[in-house]
């Protein structure tokens, strides 16, 4: 058996074998060979290279940038609702108003793992992203908007039917690769939306405040809410006061 | 298949990133465009293949196809060409890296840019068989090429290991590689 029909036998080296004839030459062969020695030694070297370079995430825009083109690609056929006017509007002065809360020193870390959706960063990340979203309906009737999410979703979600709350539509969103439903809703002219995200294991949880967003000063009058029930993840997020999103999330996860 | 296509390829995005940045020599803006195009055309198989078959080496196999597709189709780059022509295959000598220990360290960003000077194939094949861990048997169906073809490309990890070293020096004028 020569260098290169031994290392052929033994890879990768790691890998658990049974210990068949060739197996046992090809080691036999490693044992008393320098130079596979020396390649052994190289290839682990090479591979602890690789694999401390590959420590890094990938850039968030590239994230960004495939789960849009897959929220695209998953858009065919359906018909798209362009946004209002008003709606771009409002959700371009909102992200305005994140990222300004971003560059004011709030860590809002969108490295987080999907064990921490409650800290807010990632429903930031979302919220931001609602701008060039597509998938979506425009209705305020309850059922046309429940049937559109659990179409999409694969599972029944229904709007909230909260006094005082104006259901004006809904839009599919991505988070960390799990689609989920942000509903829209216009309280006193004002847009408060509502974060649910499906999740495996989700156990349930109290409204809290993101500790990622701070006050609802701080904000520039946008305040944001987690909480969970059995396997969603949840969020109410807008242009209201803290204390009024913490009684809409608390009469919400009843 | 109970998971959507983008709850599967979330915990991958960050591996196929890092192959598709050694398959691209350290370049980010064709890294980048590699994984959303191999992601984009896997979302269509996706939905039509058995539950069970996706996994991150299917992934891998899906990267790697469309990396080696967009070099036959396109590069005019001397480097890049898929498939190396047989005289130029590198020899067998050894490169002058000699680990002497187990505290050998090879520098991580050195060796994403020295995939520049090897060809594409073997780009890919040291990809899915040094770094990867794929088995001989299982990188010849990506590689379209047979058990010989493969160590005809592995061969060129000597050269890799050589720019890798070559680059350490570059960088900072210390030889970290062990010596050349």
């Amino acid at each position: 058996m020569d260098c290169s029909e031994a290392r052929h036998a033994l890879w990768p080296p790691e890998r658990p074998r049974l210990a068949e004839a060739e197996v046992l030459e090809a080691r036999q062969h490693v044992e008393g060979c320098p130079a596979c020695e020396s390649y052994l030694a190289q290839d682990r070297a090479l591979l602890d290279a690789y694999d401390r370079a590959s420590r890094e995430r990938a850039p968030q825009a590239l994230r960004e940038r495939v789960f849009d083109a897959l929220a695209r690609e998953r858009s065919r056929g359906l018909a798209p609702t362009p946004p209002t006017k008003g709606r771009r509007r409002w959700v371009l002065v909102a992200a305005a108003s994140v990222v300004g809360l971003l560059a004011g020193g709030f860590a809002v870390s969108l490295r987080n793992g999907p064990e921490d959706l409650n800290d807010g960063g990632l429903f930031a990340e979302d919220y931001l992203r609602r701008a060039v979203a597509e998938v979506r309906i425009v209705s305020s009737d309850i059922a046309e908007v429940s049937r559109f999410l659990t179409r999409e979703l694969g599972r029944p979600i229904r709007p909230l039917e909260i006094a005082g709350l104006r259901l004006i539509g809904a839009e599919i969103c991505l988070i960390e690769g799990r689609r989920g439903a942000m509903i829209q809703y216009l309280e006193n002219g004002r847009e408060i939306s509502h974060y649910l995200i499906p999740r495996e294991g989700t156990r349930p949880r109290d409204p809290e405040p993101a500790p990622a967003w701070g006050s609802s000063d701080g904000a520039g009058g946008l305040a944001l809410i987690t909480w969970a029930v059995h396997e969603i993840e949840q969020a109410l997020v807008g242009e209201a006061s803290q204390e009024h999103l913490m009684e809409l999330a608390r009469t919400a996860s009843l | 298949m109970n998971q959507t296509f983008e709850e599967f390829v979330g915990p991958h995005i960050d591996r196929l990133y890092h192959g598709a940045l050694f398959l691209n020599a350290g370049e980010e803006p064709p890294a980048e465009d590699l994984v959303l195009w191999t992601l984009t055309g896997a979302f269509h198989e996706f939905r039509r293949i058995d539950e069970g078959t996706a996994s991150e080496e299917w992934l891998e196999g899906k990267l790697v196809g469309a990396f080696l597709a967009r070099a036959a189709a396109g590069s005019t780059d001397d480097n890049s060409g898929v498939t190396p022509p047989a005289a130029e295959l590198p020899s067998h000598e050894p490169v002058g890296y000699e680990p002497s220990s187990g505290a050998v360290e090879i520098d991580s960003e050195a060796l994403f840019r020295a995939g520049a000077d090897i060809p594409a194939l073997a780009r890919a094949a040291i990809w899915l068989v040094v770094f990867r861990r794929w088995s001989y048997g299982e990188a010849f169906g990506v590689l379209n090429t047979d058990l010989d073809g493969l160590k005809d490309l592995l061969q060129y990890r000597q050269v890799l290991l050589a720019a890798v070293v070559q680059g350490s020096v570059d960088q900072d004028g210390t030889d970290r590689g062990g010596g050349r």
